[in-house]
């Protein structure tokens, strides 16, 4: 049977936000994608905070995709709050970076993100990544066996 | 009104005398100041050699002469007695006695009595006295030398009587003779030839009697002469003739004389004192003149050890002047020398400040201001200097501030930059993707040219994409980032070549790198940024004629402290009027043929000069590019 993959998506931008939710679709990936729209949403939806205690309506994701610049907490505050937390480091996080040259990329890694991939966001250079980090059943809903 | 003003006209004019204002006055001061040693050198021996000069003087005018004039009274008193001994046998010899007392004796004596000291004056009157007594016994000697009484008998003998004797003796016998050829008056010849015998024996009486004075030769004497007496009488008597007769009375006069001489020498034989001067010289002149010198000795002995005295103590001032002037000058050359080292020293000290002061200026060490220490030329020179210091420090500042300032220009523009090219590359993502699922949703649906339109706003799109990215790095180069490192060029050559041989598939290409390539000391990012670009020049821009294009990567030694590396190929070469405008921001020599944005060798050059390091480009059209780029050598302490 196949298990939705759940994608919290956090951009700021509504056009970036469509456009990656339309790549995604368009290559079949699960659509069970959240988005939201800053740090402090993003992490008020890991952290089930206020209406995002609705696990049902919001459930926990499997993999974030944070990108950087966005308002109130940016993609480096999530990023830090995420990977500092035992409870909350385990799940997987893909940067989104305007370009691969940035330096960003390198304080990301620093930071403790998983993977980055570049804005427009390249489904081929997704999956490449995903399948990087081991991560192909996000593309095939597998779950494995440790994923929880 | 202050104490310093009524002082102070005085104080200062001493001590603009003696710490005179000038560099000339200084050195005036100081070799004259070295002068002055010598000078007071000289005056020291001066005073030394005048004491010498006035113990020689002394022993020049005083004590060798009061010796000289003892000695010269003694040698004349000698001499006078010595001419006096003489003048028995003869005038001549008075001359020189008294001449011994005019011009030797006297004046040395009174010279003597001049010169000597007052405990020597008794002494003196009373050589002058006993000279006195002498000199009147040696004129009695003289005197009774001359008188008659005082010939010796046998000098009258011999000298007087003999002559007469043989002349008489002569005349008798030639007159014998005479008389008895012509065979007349044998009488007279009778009377002479007793008269011969008669004489003969007197005078051979008499021999005998100078000779010892006994008395019976004396009676031989006086009967021989009162035999020949009586003879003569009896001649007077006789006839003669004229000639006989001249020859009788010379005869008779002859004998007078002989007798008066016979008789008196006889007399003088006997008489006690028969050699007056002889007996007044031993007895009256000799023990005179043995007092004299005796007094003239002991004054001669003292005057002599007065002398060797002062010679002695002359000869020790001398060797004491001597010494005292060599100890003077090896003082003074030693003093001189110290005085002067410290004068030279005390004006090219601050000389050498100044010079120091100005070396670490020229270095780029602009300290503190250097104190004045003198009035002089070199003080203004050092007052002139601490304005320039000054102004130095002033413009430094200025410098420094505008440098600062640029420096926050610069880097507010890099801030500025990098959040333009940010905020554009965000709508740019969703020009691009919205035209990419356009493309997708109503790609099958449109016409040939339509999709040409999405070809070119993705185009297009990208190429701003890339645009962006580029004016991001090149804004983030001022900035160093990281920190230096050692790089192994090999590596990361290796690395660009794999890069390129994948960027350049397909095309052939034959890569070559440098072996033993050295390491160097910078950002390892950006070297690989500015071999990633060259390459990817080289390989973008390689004519599709050419059959089989090389890329090459070296390397060689640059100028002091660099290495240099080369980027090669063999393409189409760059028109040397275009060598340096290449480097220049967005200039594109291709146009839309080949890819790019035109920044990637603007954006190479500003990694390098970031560095220090610089960028020229070897190449001519048809035979290729080769560009040459330096990188920092590690120094030593460089750590990894």
């Amino acid at each position: 049977m196949e298990k939705a993959v759940r994608i919290l998506l956090v951009e700021d931008d509504p056009s970036h936000r469509l456009l990656i939710r339309k790549n995604l679709e368009n290559h079949g990936v699960s659509n069970q994608i959240s988005e939201v729209e800053d740090g402090q949403e993003a992490l008020d939806y890991i952290y089930g905070v206020d209406m995002y205690a609705d696990r049902k309506k919001y459930p926990m994701p499997d993999i974030v995709i944070l990108d950087i610049k966005m308002p109130r907490v940016d993609g480096f505050g999530v990023l830090e709050k995420l990977k500092s937390d035992p409870k909350m480091k385990s799940i997987p996080v893909i940067m989104l970076t305007t370009s691969s040259r940035d330096e960003e990329v390198a304080k990301g890694y620093k930071y403790g993100a998983n993977a980055y991939v570049t804005k427009p966001l390249d489904f081929a250079d997704f999956a490449k990544k995903l399948h990087d980090l081991k991560m192909f059943w996000v593309l095939t809903a597998e779950i494995p066996h440790d994923a929880d | 009104m202050s104490n310093s003003d009524s002082g102070g006209e005085g104080t200062t004019f001493i001590s603009r005398l003696l710490k005179p204002a000038s560099l000339q006055g200084k050195l005036l001061v100081s070799h004259l100041s070295v002068a002055s040693l010598g000078f007071l050198a000289l005056a020291l021996s001066f005073l030394a050699t005048e004491a010498l000069n006035k113990t020689v003087m002394h022993l020049v005018s005083e004590s060798s002469p009061k010796a000289i004039m003892a000695t010269t009274a003694m040698s004349g008193v000698q001499r006078s007695m010595a001419w006096l001994r003489l003048s028995f046998g003869g005038e001549m010899f008075q001359a020189s006695r008294r001449k011994a007392w005019l011009e030797e004796i006297w004046p040395s004596i009174a010279e003597l009595g001049v010169l000597a000291g007052s405990d020597d004056q008794p002494r003196i009157r009373e050589l002058v006295a006993m000279l006195k007594e002498l000199e009147i016994a040696q004129w009695w000697v003289e005197d009774a030398v001359e008188s008659l009484g005082n010939v010796p008998a046998h000098v009258t003998l011999m000298e007087e009587i003999q002559p007469i004797h043989e002349s008489m003796i002569s005349i008798i016998d030639s007159t014998l003779l005479d008389l008895k050829t012509r065979r007349i008056n044998a009488p007279v010849g009778e009377i002479l030839s007793e008269l011969k015998s008669d004489m003969q024996v007197s005078f051979f009486g008499m021999h005998d009697f100078v000779n010892s004075a006994e008395e019976w030769t004396e009676r031989d004497v006086l009967k021989g002469l009162s035999n020949a007496r009586a003879a003569i009488s009896s001649l007077s008597n006789s006839k003669t003739d004229s000639e006989l007769g001249e020859t009788l009375e010379w005869i008779k006069r002859e004998f007078s004389a002989y007798d008066q001489l016979m008789m008196k020498t006889l007399s003088e034989r006997k008489a006690n004192d028969w050699n007056v001067a002889r007996w007044t010289m031993e007895s009256e002149v000799i023990p005179i003149k043995s007092r004299v010198t005796q007094g003239l000795r002991l004054l001669s002995a003292k005057y002599l050890a007065e002398m060797k005295k002062e010679a002695e103590s002359a000869a020790f001032l001398s060797q004491f002047a001597t010494a005292l002037i060599f100890a003077l000058i090896v003082v003074m050359v030693a003093l001189a020398t110290v005085m002067s080292q410290r004068n030279a020293a005390k004006i090219t000290r601050p000389v050498a400040a100044l010079s120091r002061a100005a070396e670490d200026m020229a270095a780029g060490r602009v300290a503190t201001d250097i104190p004045v220490a003198s009035e002089d030329e070199i003080g203004a020179l050092t007052d002139v200097f601490n304005k320039m210091r000054a102004s130095l420090t002033e413009k430094e500042a200025a410098l420094k501030k505008r440098a600062d300032d640029l420096e926050k220009a610069n880097k507010e523009m890099e801030s500025f930059i990098y959040s333009v090219s940010h905020d554009l590359k965000v709508p740019m993502i969703t020009i691009q993707g919205m035209a990419k699922l356009l493309e997708r949703e109503m790609g099958e649906n449109l016409s040939k040219d339509s999709n040409a339109y999405f070809k070119y706003i993705f185009d297009a799109s990208s190429n701003m994409s890339d645009l962006l990215d580029d004016l991001l790095e090149i804004s983030r180069v001022g900035r160093m980032d990281v920190n230096p490192d050692i790089v192994d060029m090999n590596e990361l050559t290796k690395r660009a070549l794999a890069e390129a041989e994948a960027f350049s598939k397909g095309r052939g290409f034959t890569f070559i790198a440098q072996s033993d390539m050295p390491h160097v000391f910078a950002n390892r990012k950006r070297v690989y940024q500015v071999l990633s670009n060259l390459t990817g020049n080289a390989i973008k821009f390689m004519p599709k004629d050419v059959a089989e294009p090389v890329l090459e990567i070296g390397c060689r030694p640059g100028p002091e402290g660099w290495w240099e590396f080369f980027v090669r190929d063999n393409g189409a070469g760059i028109d040397p009027k275009y060598h340096e405008k290449i480097f220049t921001l967005f200039t594109r020599l291709h146009g839309k043929s080949v890819e790019g944005t035109g920044m990637g060798l603007a954006f190479v050059r500003k990694i390098l000069e970031n560095i220090g390091g610089t960028i020229r480009v070897e190449s001519a059209p048809g035979v290729g590019a080769a560009f040459h780029f330096t990188l920092p050598k590690v120094q030593e302490g460089e750590k990894p």
